[in-house]
C-alpha cells in the first residue's frame, strides 16, 4: 500500500441530509491510484465523482471507510494537513485578491520567507504563462484564465496529488481541447498524480492512463481507456463510454471459445469467449455489446445466400447520416431490432454507397461482441 | 431631499441665535453655544456617550457576527425562522422593551435573583441606573441592526472558498481572516454604523434605564429643547453630533466603500 498514491478503502459517503435517508452518494468504493499516474474519474452528473473527490481532499468525511495517501492514513486530518491540492469546479478565487496573491496565498501558510513565496508564485504564473497579469483581480480575467490561475494556486503548493474537478468545464471547446493537451503535458513534466473529475467522456479518453467509470455510487469499472473501451464491464459503460448496440439474449450453450447466445429466441449468435472470465451459466440472461464501427457492412448480392455465415443477418437501411469523417446508418433488422452501423468515408463517394431503403447484410464478428452479465446497470 | 435638509437648515441657524427667557430666541448672531460645548462638563458628557456607544457597537459585534454565521450555518428552512426572530422585537414599542429591563436590572428583579439563587452574590448588585445598565439597554435594542447586514454579505458569501482556503493549508482562523473577514467588512462596517450612530445619539435608553446620574448626548440635547428651553444651544449640540457622525460616514462611502464592492463581488467567475 505505501507503493500507492491514493488508497481508497471500502468508502461509502451517506449525506445525512439528502433526500432519501438509506441513499448513498459514494458505496463501497475501492481504489488504487499508482504514483504519477493521470487517473479520470468518469460518470454521469451526480454519480459522486465530486464527492469522491472532497473526500480525499478531506472536505467531506466519508461515512465508512479509510483513505490513505502515500500509506498515511487520513482519516481525521483537516484538509489544511494532507499533501493533497484541489482545482475547484468553479475555480473559488479569492475575489478580493490579484492573480499573484491568489497564487502566493497557499504558499504564505507555509513558513517560508516573503521573497520566497514571491519567487515560486512568479515562478508558477510563468509556467502557466500568466506573468504579464499579476495583478489583475480574477473578475478581470477571462474563464480560461481564471482556470490557469485556479491550477497555479494548487500546483504552486507542490502538492503530491492534485485533485482536480471538472476544470475544463466552463471552457468553450476549442479552449478545452487546448488546455487538455497543455495539462496532460504538465502533469507529465511535474511527474505529479493527477485525480481528475469528468463527465466528458472524450476527455477521459485523451488524457487519462486509467479510467475509473462511476455510476450511481458504485465504481464499476477500472481500466486503461484501451480496456474500458474495448472491454466493458456492464451495460452501463459499454453504452456510456462511446456508442454500443446492446442486445439482451440468454446463454444456450458453452463452447471451449465461443459461447451461443440465443436474441429474442430466434436470432442464434456466436461470441468469443474471452480470457479469465469466469464461466457463465447456461439459459443465464445476457446482454450483446457491439461497436458501431465493428459491425461488417455489405450489399446482399454481393454474398452468394446459402454460404454459411454464422453471425450475419439481413436488413434495411432506415437512415444514412453523414458525419464528415464517417457515415451513420441505422439499420433495420427486424421490427423489433434496429443498429447503429458506422463506416470510415475513405473514399469521397463512400456517402453514397448505402442509401436508406436498400437492403444490406450485417456481420457482428463474434470476436466483436461483448458479452455482459445483465445487473442493474 | 428638501423635507430632509430644510429643518436641518433650521437647526443650523438656531444653533447661531441667542436665547431669550422662556424658551424664546432673540435673532442676533453668536457663537456663544459653540463656545460653550468646549466646555469640560460638555466634553465629559460627549466623551461619555462616544465611548458607551463605541462599546455597544464593539459588543453588538462580537455576539452578533458568530450569531449571524451560526444562522447562516443551519439548514435552509430554519434559516428564515431565525431571522424572523432577530426582527420580532421590532414588533413591540421601543419604550416598552426598555421599561422590560428595568424588570430584569432592579436590586430585586430577575437578574439579582437568579445570580443570589445559585450562590453567585449574596447581596444584590446595583445594575440599574449605571452605564453598565445603559450598554446592556443599548446593546440590546441595536444588536438586530448588527446580525441583519452581516446576515445578508454572508448570505452572498461563496463558502465554497472557505473550502479552497482549507485545501491550500490555511486552518479556520487564517481562514476567517484572511479570507470571510475581508469578504464579511462591508457588512460589519455596515452594522458598526447602523449600531454606533443611535447609541451616540440615544436618550431614551439612558433616561430609563441610566436614570438621572449618566446623561449621554442625547439626553443633554433633549433637556435643551424641553427643559431647559435653550433652543439655541440645543441645536449647537445637535449640528455638533451630526458633525461627529457624517465625517466618518461620508469617509467611508467616499474612500472605502466603492473598494470593498468591487472586491468582494461573489465567486471567482465574472
Ligand atoms: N452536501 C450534500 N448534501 C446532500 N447530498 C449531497 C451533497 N453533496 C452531494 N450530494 C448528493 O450526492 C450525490 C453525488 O453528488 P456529487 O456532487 O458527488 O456528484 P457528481 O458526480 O460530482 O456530479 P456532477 O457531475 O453533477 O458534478 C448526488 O446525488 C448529490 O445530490
Ligand atoms: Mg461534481
Amino acid at each position: 500500500m505505501e507503493n500507492n498514491a491514493v488508497d481508497l478503502i471500502d468508502i461509502s459517503k451517506q449525506f445525512a441530509n439528502s433526500a432519501r435517508s438509506d441513499s448513498f452518494a459514494v458505496e463501497n468504493l475501492n481504489l488504487a491510484i499508482a504514483p504519477g499516474e493521470f487517473f479520470s474519474l468518469l460518470g454521469p452528473s451526480g454519480c459522486g465523482k465530486s464527492t469522491t473527490l472532497r473526500m480525499i481532499a478531506g472536505l467531506e468525511t466519508p461515512t465508512r471507510g479509510e483513505i490513505f495517501i502515500y500509506g498515511e492514513r487520513m482519516q481525521s486530518r483537516p484538509p489544511y494537513h494532507r499533501p493533497v491540492n484541489m482545482v475547484f469546479q468553479h475555480y473559488a478565487l479569492f475575489p478580493h485578491l490579484n492573480v499573484l496573491e491568489n497564487v502566493a496565498f497557499g504558499l504564505e501558510m507555509e513558513h517560508l520567507s516573503r521573497s520566497q513565496v514571491r519567487q515560486r508564485a512568479m515562478e508558477m504564473l510563468d509556467l502557466v504563462k500568466l506573468n504579464s497579469l499579476t495583478s489583475r483581480y480574477p473578475r478581470q480575467l477571462s474563464g480560461g484564465q481564471q482556470q490557469r490561475v485556479a491550477l497555479a494556486r494548487a500546483l504552486v503548493k507542490r502538492p503530491r496529488v492534485l485533485l482536480l474537478d471538472e476544470p475544463l468545464g466552463a471552457l468553450d471547446l476549442k479552449l478545452r481541447k487546448a488546455m487538455q493537451l497543455e495539462l496532460k503535458h504538465m502533469q507529465k513534466q511535474l511527474g505529479i498524480t493527477f485525480i481528475y473529475v469528468t463527465h466528458d467522456q472524450e476527455e477521459a479518453m485523451t488524457m487519462s492512463d486509467r479510467i475509473g467509470v462511476m455510476y450511481e455510487g458504485h465504481l464499476l469499472q477500472v481500466g486503461s481507456p484501451f480496456e474500458v473501451y474495448e472491454y466493458p464491464a456492464t451495460r452501463f459503460v459499454a453504452s456510456f463510454i462511446g456508442e454500443s448496440n446492446i442486445l439482451s439474449g440468454r446463454v444456450v450453450q458453452q463452447h471451449p471459445n465461443v459461447i451461443d447466445v440465443l436474441v429474442d429466441e430466434h436470432w442464434s449468435l456466436q461470441v468469443s469467449r474471452k480470457g479469465k472470465g469466469e464461466p457463465i451459466p447456461t439459459d443465464r440472461r445476457v446482454s450483446l455489446a457491439i461497436r458501431p464501427e465493428k459491425v461488417f457492412l455489405s450489399s446482399v448480392q454481393e454474398n452468394p445466400e446459402n454460404s454459411p455465415c454464422p453471425n450475419c443477418c439481413n436488413g434495411t437501411i432506415k437512415e444514412a447520416i453523414y458525419l464528415g469523417t464517417d457515415t451513420c446508418y441505422l439499420i433495420e433488422l427486424n421490427p423489433h431490432h434496429q443498429i447503429v452501423v458506422r463506416r470510415q468515408n475513405v473514399h469521397s463517394k463512400g456517402f453514397h454507397a448505402y442509401r436508406p431503403g436498400i437492403s444490406v447484410q450485417v456481420v457482428l464478428p463474434p470476436e466483436s461482441l461483448c458479452l455482459l452479465e445483465d445487473r442493474d446497470c | 431631499m428638501v423635507f430632509f435638509l430644510l429643518p436641518l437648515a433650521i437647526v443650523l441657524a438656531y444653533s447661531f441665535l441667542q436665547q431669550d427667557i422662556g424658551g424664546g430666541i432673540i435673532w442676533q448672531f453668536t457663537l456663544e453655544n459653540y463656545q460653550r460645548l468646549s466646555r469640560g462638563l460638555y466634553l465629559g458628557i460627549i466623551w461619555r456617550s462616544l465611548w458607551l456607544g463605541f462599546l455597544s457597537t464593539a459588543a453588538c459585534l462580537l455576539i452578533g457576527y458568530p450569531l449571524a454565521f451560526w444562522i447562516i450555518k443551519q439548514p435552509k428552512r430554519w434559516r428564515n425562522a431565525l431571522v424572523l426572530l432577530v426582527i420580532i422585537p421590532f414588533w413591540t414599542n421601543f419604550l416598552v422593551r426598555t421599561y422590560a429591563w428595568i424588570v430584569l436590572l432592579r436590586r430585586e428583579g430577575v437578574i439579582n435573583i437568579l445570580l443570589a439563587s445559585v450562590q453567585i452574590i449574596d447581596k444584590p448588585l446595583d445594575l440599574l441606573f449605571t452605564p453598565l445598565a445603559i450598554a446592556i439597554g443599548l446593546i440590546y435594542g441595536y444588536l438586530p441592526f448588527m446580525i441583519l447586514p452581516i446576515y445578508s454579505t454572508l448570505e452572498r458569501f461563496d463558502f465554497s472558498l472557505v473550502e479552497a482556503a482549507h485545501d491550500l493549508g490555511a486552518n479556520d482562523l487564517k481562514t476567517f481572516w484572511r479570507v470571510v473577514f475581508p469578504l464579511t467588512l462591508r457588512g460589519i462596517i455596515a452594522g458598526c454604523l447602523l449600531v454606533f450612530i443611535p447609541s451616540v445619539a440615544a436618550f431614551i435608553t439612558p433616561d430609563i434605564l441610566g436614570g438621572a446620574k449618566t446623561i449621554m448626548v442625547g439626553n443633554l440635547i433633549q433637556n435643551q429643547f424641553l427643559k431647559s428651553l435653550n433652543w439655541p444651544f440645543g441645536s449647537a449640540l445637535s449640528m455638533m453630533l451630526i458633525g461627529m457622525i457624517l465625517v466618518p460616514v461620508t469617509a467611508y462611502f467616499w474612500f472605502v466603500d466603492d473598494y470593498l464592492r468591487t472586491t468582494s463581488t461573489k465567486g471567482g467567475r465574472s
